[in-house]
């Protein structure tokens, strides 16, 4: 069993806080290997965004540091999927309180990977997006904005919702409503197949196809290779004017 | 046609009836339970289409509506790295030092 990951991070061409934050960890246990993958991208007035999204990712840090080892000795995915949204809906009500206490509004998305050997869970609230690449490209989640909602009740078209002026609006991140209900799976690691977090700077300029072209799993195998790709394809975003921050953590087991 | 021929003949179209039966049973069965697959695949596709990820055996977006939220951790250790613990890859990215 073997663990590849990588990450890369950019404020972009316009923005003058880069609000993302990562977070990217593989271990070896007693019990085998384990890895957290996440990115959180924040958003928020007076550059605070950039304070909820190092708040989550620094709770997912110390957790894993700090406590996974022990919980790894009695591991259950569903407490594990328990804790995780427990996690999120307390780092939720604490950003809330800060900004209630500050008179700020900030909040961020948080979406990733936990995995303990050959199996993962997802964790995602918000518009970044988990993609898996095998012999395809394919987006495991599900955007949390307006506009989806919209196509999914069929009263917008994919090129309708391209165009509308409330693409960006979410329809739950952290820190911004009191009830937030997260997207958690559980599923199997392909063995060779990458997975991506990214951002939605890192995708709207770019196509799925020319994601797919860059970090295939046949091309990106090694670490060196998936940061040296995702750095690529930053750079092509940014060439295209994109104004958001751009951010991409990749992801890979061998079994 | 003797009595006897008669019996096989019979003996034979009921035999022919019985596995035609067990036959067709089979196949509709088999139709009905891919009908259900295209359909929950139609309302799911992120979850069925396998292999990326199997059908959660957790319900996580029900009980997330009905469980209270810890704003204490659940269980207090101390903060300590164990030795079989060793982390290969650490990457850390914040952009602020302030903290909540």
């Amino acid at each position: 069993m073997n663990y590849t990951v990588a990450a890369e991070t950019d404020i972009g061409i316009s923005k003058k806080v880069n609000q993302d934050s990562i977070c990217v960890k593989n271990a070896r246990t007693k019990q085998g290997k384990a890895a957290l993958v996440m990115i959180c991208d924040g958003m928020g007035g007076l550059s605070k965004g950039e304070l909820a999204s190092a708040e989550v990712v620094r709770s997912f840090s110390d957790w894993f540091d700090y406590e996974l080892a022990y919980e790894l000795e009695n591991w259950s995915w569903r407490d594990a999927g328990q804790s995780v949204l427990n996690r999120l809906r307390s780092l939720n009500s604490r950003i809330i309180g800060y900004g209630r206490r500050n008179g700020v509004q900030l909040g961020t998305t948080a979406t990733g990977i936990i995995a303990v050997n050959n199996n993962m869970m997802t964790f995602h609230i918000g518009d970044s997006r988990i993609y898996k690449l095998s012999y395809r490209i394919k987006q495991l989640t599900e955007d949390h904005t307006f506009v989806n909602r919209e196509i999914k009740n069929g009263n917008m078209t994919s090129e309708q919702a391209k165009r509308d002026p409330r693409r960006n609006a979410l329809t739950q991140c952290i820190g911004v409503s009191g009830d937030i209900t997260p997207d958690i799976k559980f599923g199997t690691i392909e063995s060779g197949a990458n997975y991506l977090i990214c951002s939605d700077g890192f995708r709207h300029v770019i196509t799925e196809e020319e994601i797919f072209g860059g970090l295939s799993p046949n091309i990106v195998t090694t670490g060196s290779s998936m940061k040296a790709k995702l750095r690529e394809l930053i750079e092509t975003v940014k060439s295209r004017k994109e104004q958001d921050n751009i951010s991409a953590v990749m992801f890979r087991a061998e079994y | 046609m003797t009595k006897y021929e008669i019996m096989v003949i019979a003996a034979a179209a009921a035999a022919f009836v019985v596995i035609n039966i067990i036959m067709w049973s089979i196949i509709a069965a088999k139709e009905k339970k891919a009908r259900r697959r295209e359909l929950q695949q139609q309302k799911n596709p992120e979850i069925t289409v396998a292999p990326i990820l199997e059908p959660s055996p957790v319900p996580v977006n029900t009980y997330a509506e009905t469980e209270e939220v810890p704003l204490q951790p659940a269980k207090e250790r101390p903060r300590v790295k164990r030795s079989d613990f060793i982390l290969i890859d650490d990457i850390v990215i914040v952009h602020t030092d302030e903290r909540i």
